[in-house]
């Protein structure tokens, strides 16, 4: 296993934006323990998820109100960062999943640890642009829009060649078809989970019927 | 005719590939060289129209097989500056070569106590059959130490002599340090106190011109695949004399004349030494090699690469977290490092392959020299006739990297 330094898990975020290809090829060879990886997409979904928490306090974002046509309206409460963090954690872990079933299915031979290590390496990529995000939503809120832009292209890029590289697909239109049908399982995942256990976002109504 | 590296490497077809993405920077001929077309084309030549088994077949591919594999001696000879071409016998390659001096000659000519002299930076091939002799006969191996820039002093070599010594084996090329060994001078000097001597052509062959006869060696092993021959080719010098004191060490096949219930009639030399049916294609693919290494010229091969080692140590000196291994003013384009910050040269290696760029990783078959110099492993960048020096600078930008990830 590859041991990186605090100067060189920067570098490897780095290398995550300006060439993802090397820098999953480099997360692929590492061979990093499957708990290292769970514990750095939790870290990713604490800091994540806190850092959303702390931004909607200090920006005072209102609450997302649903007006329905009978004139009932339904305000949708937000997760506090702790819930936020679980959400995180559980979708990264979801999405591992899914991009590991998925891909060995349509022909890729990624291991298990390679996929977590991926996602692992790429949530905290992630979570470093929305840190910076957050702090120039309060800053500067232009800003905070080009890094939203950014992150989003940083994602898609990292994880297209993340899923070319772990699954040795050697054609990212392939791994873009794999991660469409990941976002698909997991979207259903969670639409069956909430339905099942009740969990998401929770919203009171007012009126009466 | 100036050596042109573009048309050199046009004549490689691997060196286009891609590696990782990346094109590919094959930095590890010291291990195995890449092959050019040319000898391509021999291989699939021979087995597509040509083959059969040589020598004791009357039919019209045997002949033509034992022809082209026959007319390989003469071209090493040729190459190796031998003026006989006797004095070339056909193996696999260097280790087989060494084993056979071990087994054929110094079983022979040595007995408990006598003493070889070893540089402790030989390879592994040029060590451990000496330890079969040390082991089973009592022979004494008597390590001459490099000095700290990766020099071995003839002088030292030898001092080391004594009344006892009977054979002084050293490499001509270091495959580790790039060190180049005066042998001429030590050979010379063994020859007046009749001590024999085994040059080890493995890497130095490679890269400089080499004339067996003005060395004074009594043995040089070379290495098919390192001169962008195909592996499982290769072939050992041995001087007429020499050669007279042997027994073979491997029974069968070509090496006899006569077998009868009581006795056996050996052929002659050098196919006394080649025993069974030998690498045919891959000979003749050496010997393709050879010719083509010849064509380019070796002094404009060993030019090209001394300006490549030239920007290499260079660019390599910048690096002040790099160390890197012998110093030596004869160094050839061969360079072991190690990162500070203890990363390990796996990890080291393996990230430059994310990157394209191949080198080695390990010991490198010395284990007495990374003793010697208190490291359990290097990585080696070794350079050969067709990389370039914007291959160096790849190099450099591939181990920038690693110094940021394992700083």
């Amino acid at each position: 296993m590859m041991q990186f330094s605090a100067q060189g898990m920067t570098e490897l975020t780095k290398l995550v934006v300006r060439d993802p290809s090397t820098a999953f090829a480099i997360v692929k060879a590492a061979r990093l323990p499957v708990p290292a990886s769970v514990m750095m997409i939790a870290l990713a979904g604490v800091i994540g998820g806190f850092t959303v928490g702390v931004l909607d306090v200090l920006t005072g974002t209102p609450d997302v109100v649903l007006e329905f046509d009978d004139g009932r309206t339904a305000t949708v409460e937000r997760a506090g960062p702790i819930l936020q963090a679980i959400y995180a954690t559980a979708t990264a872990l979801a999405l591992a999943l899914a991009l590991l079933w998925v891909g060995r299915r349509l022909g890729g031979g990624g291991s298990a640890p390679e996929v977590l290590a991926a996602v692992a390496v790429l949530q905290l990529v992630m979570t470093v642009i929305l840190v910076a995000q957050a702090i120039s939503a309060v800053l500067l809120p232009m800003l905070s829009l080009i890094l939203m832009i950014f992150g989003l292209y940083v994602f898609l890029r990292g994880l297209a060649h993340a899923v070319n590289v772990v699954h040795e697909l050697h054609n990212l239109a392939r791994s873009a078809g794999v991660i469409c049908l990941s976002f698909l399982g997991v979207i259903i995942g969670v639409m069956i989970a909430m339905a099942v256990f009740g969990l998401g976002p929770q919203a009171t109504m007012l009126g009466e019927l | 005719m100036p050596f042109d590296v573009a048309a050199v490497r046009a004549d490689f077809p691997i060196l286009s590939r891609e590696v990782n993405g990346k094109p590919l920077v094959y930095l590890d001929s010291g291990a195995s060289a890449q092959k050019p077309q040319v000898v391509i084309d021999a291989v699939t030549r021979a087995y597509g129209e040509e083959y059969a088994n040589v020598h004791r077949g009357l039919h019209h591919l045997s002949n033509l097989a034992t022809e082209k594999y026959e007319g390989v001696r003469a071209t090493i000879a040729r190459f190796l500056g031998a003026s006989d071409e006797n004095t070339i016998v056909l193996n696999s390659g260097t280790t087989e070569g060494i084993n056979m001096v071990a087994y054929g000659w110094a079983m022979e000519n040595l007995r408990a106590g006598d003493e070889i002299v070893l540089s402790v930076m030989e390879h592994h091939a040029n060590i451990v059959p000496w330890h079969f002799l040390r082991e089973r006969m009592g022979v004494k191996l008597v390590w001459v130490d490099v000095d700290a820039r990766g020099d071995l002093d003839p002088q030292r070599v030898l001092d080391a002599v004594t009344e006892r010594t009977k054979l002084i084996a050293v490499t001509q090329l270091s495959n580790v340090l790039g060190t180049v060994v005066d042998v001429k001078t030590i050979c010379h000097a063994a020859r007046e106190k009749g001590i024999a001597t085994l040059v080890d052509g493995s890497q130095g062959a490679v890269h400089m011109p080499v004339d067996v006869e003005d060395i004074g060696c009594d043995f040089y092993p070379i290495t098919g695949h390192k001169l962008y021959g195909p592996s499982g080719s290769g072939a050992i010098y041995v001087r007429a004399e020499r050669m007279a004191e042997m027994r073979p060490f491997m029974g069968g096949g070509d090496m006899i004349r006569e077998v009868h219930k009581d006795r056996v009639i050996y052929n002659a030399p050098p196919m006394m030494f080649e025993a069974g049916t030998p690498g045919i294609v891959q000979t003749i693919g050496f010997g393709v090699a050879l010719e083509y290494l010849m064509g380019l010229g070796m002094e404009n091969i060993a030019a090209h690469e001394r300006a490549v080692r030239d920007y290499a140590r260079d660019r390599l000196d910048g690096l002040n977290w790099l160390n890197v291994q012998g110093t030596s003013a004869t160094k050839a384009a061969i360079f072991s490092f190690t990162l500070e910050g203890a990363a390990h040269a796996h990890d080291i290696s393996t990230v430059l392959d994310k990157k394209g760029v191949a080198v080695r990783a390990g010991q490198h078959c010395t284990g007495p020299l990374m003793t010697h110099l208190g490291l359990t492993a290097t990585c080696r960048a070794s350079f050969a006739m067709y990389n370039t020096t914007e291959e160096v600078d790849a190099l450099i930008e591939a181990l920038e990297l690693c110094h940021k990830l394992f700083a």
